[in-house]
């Protein structure tokens, strides 16, 4: 979106309208003709009633949950959740406990067991916390079941949908689209402009009194300047575009397209694996469970009861350093340097830092499809790929 | 009339008209000044005036009747009206979204001033601003916009130095830069987010403000509310001034380390807290803190003071903490080359450890950076947060800093960065004189393009900005949960774009609501006097609107407060 006419069009006339920056809080004279037209926009794409816009995407989610979490309160989250997800859960000092990723039987399982406990206790807020495409996996949890579930234990569903949005169901609505569930039944969404809508900042949709709270009370609203209009009006437009054309169908079959060819790979099968669902538009490939066995690499890097873990409370910097996580990052970066060094390729591997994660994490390969690549083109990057991908890690 | 807020309409002025509306052009140049402080001399204590006790009780009583009325509509509503209550009521064995009392002050209180806040706009933010009209028959619940816009005097934008412009170098570039780049820069930093641009930014602000290397980040509270739990751990221990920024606060309590906070400014009780942080150690254990941080701002933004520096880097050296400053106000706005604190006192930037600040403001754009060595950033490029997973900056934002930054520093359009800044000092010493004279209880620090006029009892604040808002006239009310319950207060944030006439208008404005709110109660020690030496005789400032246009211009520029 950031490279089409129309958007580009867009953002030059609002900057010849209205300049740069907003130059205030949306409180304090820093709401824009163009704020409030995103916001409507992004109700009614969404199914929501109203919406509220934040400066950037990773203060949206810890800022939006330390609204109305608070000590004392419940939330249950999947344990494959992105660091801003973390990091709000950190900040809002409530209780929180976890469930495997993706694992419905186990949030079950959880939520059947905090039941007693809490039924005495008073009634607190209480959130289940996932993703609607995981920033670590490239996989969707099962939306149909955790409704079910937070229905029955009479929880609120908190769900982040910075990457799925503009990508996943018929027309870019998102996860519930994707699942035919009706919007409502996700209290809290949060999402970026940044990514498929090709502008910058997040925004949060839900009901009205959720949102109408947060005008005062989320920190990250209150305390910093609105978004410059321009990149408003530029998400608007992609909004608009998402409806028009069939941007959102053609990536689509970009991503079955690329995901089958790596799938059906048989050179790269005892190699690596792809955690990332058929419809994510970023492929996540990671070394195969046998070549890291072999390797000697550990099953997983940092997450609670590790080392690291403990290092980090200790405050001991020089412990930050993870060997081992140091060598399967290069490894995978030998990858991305020979496919861009020889073919003129450009994918990426995941960055992450290990000592502000409290999750366990591995590295990974991500390729990231856009729209505007043709078939061959995909074809090229997936034979230069699996070829540099299989002429390091055969070495190995 | 409308429920939602209207598309902007197309304005008919001629582009001279509209470049003087967002930027007014100087009348003479007499109405420059360069503020600096004179190094040597101690900074000046801002002296806050005490209000009448009267005042003080009133206020008390004035959220004594608000509660109690609130509290009996509250219990006859939910008596009589459940439906008007339904976010406060447990729903299908749901929780409520917030609890009664999280949100009886927004309920019973804000709302009825509601008006007074996020008034939608549209266009430049620059010296008139384009408010919509809005009507509310629901008591704030939802407005009517009749579609208009009116054009206000603008004392509410943070645009100190009139970068707020449709026009113009700044303006121009920006557009070539999206056309060029796109909209967006397409991801974090460290994968493949970084542009040119973005390295030519922070090598830009590095130089600006003095220190070997920056990093610039989208989002200005962003910027603080990650870099913390980079710098400090629970070993480490943070020292911070009592009112400093929500995003400092959320950012190191992230981190985890200690906090202390010391009276807003007061030098002394620093001191003795660091002699007590340092004696003591870490707590239960007692042994040697891993790193001492003293975090504190530049230019305080509700209060319109300037952190003590000179004292600080006193005790920096004595004490040997790491110093934070953010100056996410004072970059740009102040000192005789625009390079905030350490330019306005005269010190070397090589005194601070980590700068921060933020391109809002001054620049007319968005975000934030961090200066400091370049040990420091080395490293803070592989462990802050923002830069692995946040967004980057987007191009055109940059363009639109890198060449504002380059007309304050002199690099393009000649003299123009130098008038910009001359001319905010000029009008903020103007306006705060101006209103001490006239009679009214201003707060802040001499040359700080913040001037907060404290108004004390609650109704007085939408009164105040209705008022004004009927002279055409947007100014900001600021009340409890920002300030201290007793001193609501009204901010003007002064820019280079105003005019020493808008000035002239501005204070007739205040004139004529002051005598009708009863506003004019200083006793003169903050300074205003008629002749130096009236406040120990007893004598309070009230010079009339003509006197004060009369003589102040002139005097401002002298040390007279």
């Amino acid at each position: 979106m950031s490279q089409r006419e129309e958007t580009k069009d867009a953002a030059k006339k609002q900057i010849a309208f209205s300049g740069i920056g907003a130059c205030g809080p949306p409180n304090f004279y820093g709401t824009q003709d163009a704020h409030a037209r995103l916001e409507e926009d992004l109700a009614r794409f969404l199914g929501a009633e109203r919406a509220i816009l934040y400066s950037q995407d990773f203060c949206t989610v810890p800022s939006v949950i330390a609204c109305f979490l608070k000590r004392g309160d419940i939330v249950v989250y999947d344990s494959g959740i992105a660091l801003a997800t973390q990091k709000g859960i950190e900040l809002s000092r409530c209780t929180a406990y976890h469930f495997n990723h993706n694992d419905m039987d186990n949030l079950e399982k959880v939520l059947a067991d905090l039941k007693p406990m809490l039924d005495e206790g008073p009634l607190t807020r209480r959130f289940i916390i996932t993703e609607g495409l995981f920033q670590n996996f490239g996989d969707s949890p099962d939306l149909r079941r955790i409704c079910e579930l937070k229905k029955k234990f009479k929880y609120r569903l908190f769900l982040d949908e910075t990457l799925s949005i503009g990508v996943l169901g018929a027309t870019g609505r998102g996860l519930p689209e994707l699942y035919g569930i009706p919007r409502t039944d996700v209290e809290v969404t949060t999402g970026a402009l940044s990514y498929a809508l090709g502008s910058s900042g997040g925004f949060c949709v839900g009901e009205n009194a959720m949102v109408h709270h947060q005008l005062i009370s989320s920190s990250a609203y209150v305390f910093s300047a609105a978004i410059p209009p321009y990149f408003a009006r530029v998400a608007s437009v992609s909004l608009r575009l998402l409806q028009e054309d069939d941007s959102v169908s053609r990536l689509q079959s970009s991503i079955n397209f690329l995901y089958s060819k790596f799938k059906e790979c048989q050179k790269l099968k005892k190699l690596v694996i792809i955690t990332s669902s058929d419809v994510s538009p970023i492929l996540h490939l990671r070394l195969h469970r046998d070549l890291r066995s072999r390797l000697d690499l550990p099953v997983s890097y940092g997450g609670p009861g590790s080392a690291m873990e403990k290092i980090v409370q200790r405050g001991d910097e020089h412990g930050y350093f993870d060997e081992n996580y140091n060598r399967e990052s290069q490894i995978l970066q030998q990858i991305v340097d020979r496919v861009l060094n020889n073919h003129n390729i450009l994918i990426t591997r995941c960055k992450r830092i290990l000592h502000h994660e409290k999750l366990p994490l591995l590295p990974e390969l991500m390729i990231h499809i856009n729209v505007a690549f043709s078939e061959s083109e995909l074809s090229e990057a997936f034979e230069a790929v699996s070829s540099e991908i299989y002429n390091v890690l055969q070495q190995l | 009339m409308s429920k939602t807020i209207p598309d902007a309409l197309i304005d008919n002025d001629s582009p001279q008209e509209k470049a003087e509306k967002e930027f007014g052009s100087l009348t003479s140049k007499e109405w420059l000044f360069v503020s600096k402080h004179n190094p040597g001399e101690p900074l000046p204590v801002p002296i806050e005036d005490e209000p009448p006790y009267f005042i003080l009780i009133a206020t008390y009583l004035n959220y004594l009747i608000l509660i109690i009325i609130g509290h009996i509509r509250d219990f006859f509503g939910k008596l009589f009206h459940p439906e008007l209550f339904r976010d406060v009521m447990v729903k299908d064995g749901i929780a409520p979204w917030y609890a009664n009392f999280e949100s009886f002050y927004t309920r019973r209180l804000k709302t009825r001033l509601d008006d007074c806040f996020a008034r939608p706009i549209c266009g430049v933010p620059g010296r008139y601003i384009k408010c919509y009209d809005r009507t509310s028959d629901d008591y704030n619940n939802t407005y009517n916009y009749s579609g208009t816009v009116t054009e206000r005097l603008n004392l509410s934008s943070y645009n100190y130095l009139g970068f707020a412009q449709s026009s113009g170098l700044c303006t121009s570039e920006s557009i070539k830069t999206v056309e060029k780049y796109g909209t967006n820069s397409a991801g974090p930093r460290v994968s493949v987010g970084t542009t040119d641009l973005h390295l030519e930014c922070e090598d830009v602000v590095a130089k600006f403000t003095g220190k070997d290397n920056a990093l610039v980040f989208s989002m200005g509270y962003g910027t603080n509310a990650n870099l913390f739990t980079s710098l400090v751990d629970s070993k480490c221990c943070v020292i911070s001034d009592s009112l400093n920024h929500g995003s400092i606060r959320t950012g190191v309590r992230l981190s985890g380390a200690s906090v202390k906070t010391f009276a807003h400014n007061d030098m002394a009780a620093l001191e003795r807290t660091l002699r007590s942080v340092i004696s003591q150690g870490q707590p239960k254990t007692h042994r040697p803190w891993k790193k001492i941080f003293v975090a504190v701002e530049g230019l305080y933004s509700m209060e319109g003071t300037l952190c003590n520096l000179p004292k600080l880097v006193e005790l920096r050296k004595r004490y040997k903490f790491y110093l934070f400053v953010d100056e996410a106000h004072s970059i740009g706005a102040m000192g005789p080359n625009g390079k905030g604190v350490c330019d306005y006192f005269g010190i070397s930037s090589s005194n601070i450890d980590i700068m921060m600040g933020t391109f809002t403001k001054s620049f007319g754009a968005t975000g934030g950076y961090i200066a400091a060595d370049k040990a420091i950033i080395d490293r803070l490029k592989l462990d802050l947060t923002t830069n692995t997973y946040g967004e980057s900056m987007s191009p055109a934002v940059l363009t639109q800093i890198i060449t504002s930054l380059k007309i304050i520093d002199g690099q393009l359009n000649g003299n123009e960065g130098k008038e910009r800044l001359q001319r905010i000092a000029f009008n903020s010493r103007y306006l705060r004189l101006g209103l001490k004279r006239l009679g009214f209880i201003v707060y802040g620090a001499d040359d700080s393009p913040v001037i907060p006029l404290l108004l004390y009892l609650p109704p007085k604040m939408p009164a105040f900005s209705r008022m004004m808002y009927d002279r055409k006239v947007a100014v900001v009310v600021v009340g409890y949960p920002a300030t201290d319950i007793t001193s609501s207060r009204i901010r003007f944030c002064v820019s280079s774009s105003l005019k020493k006439e808008d000035i002239d208008y501005l204070l007739k404005c205040c004139d004529e609501i002051g005598d009708t709110l009863f506003l004019k109660f200083s006793t003169g020690i903050a300074g205003g006097e008629k002749h130096p030496g009236d406040y120990k005789k007893g004598i309070a400032p009230r010079w009339t609107l003509e006197e004060v246009l009369e003589k102040t211009p002139e005097d401002c520029k002298k040390a007279m407060y």
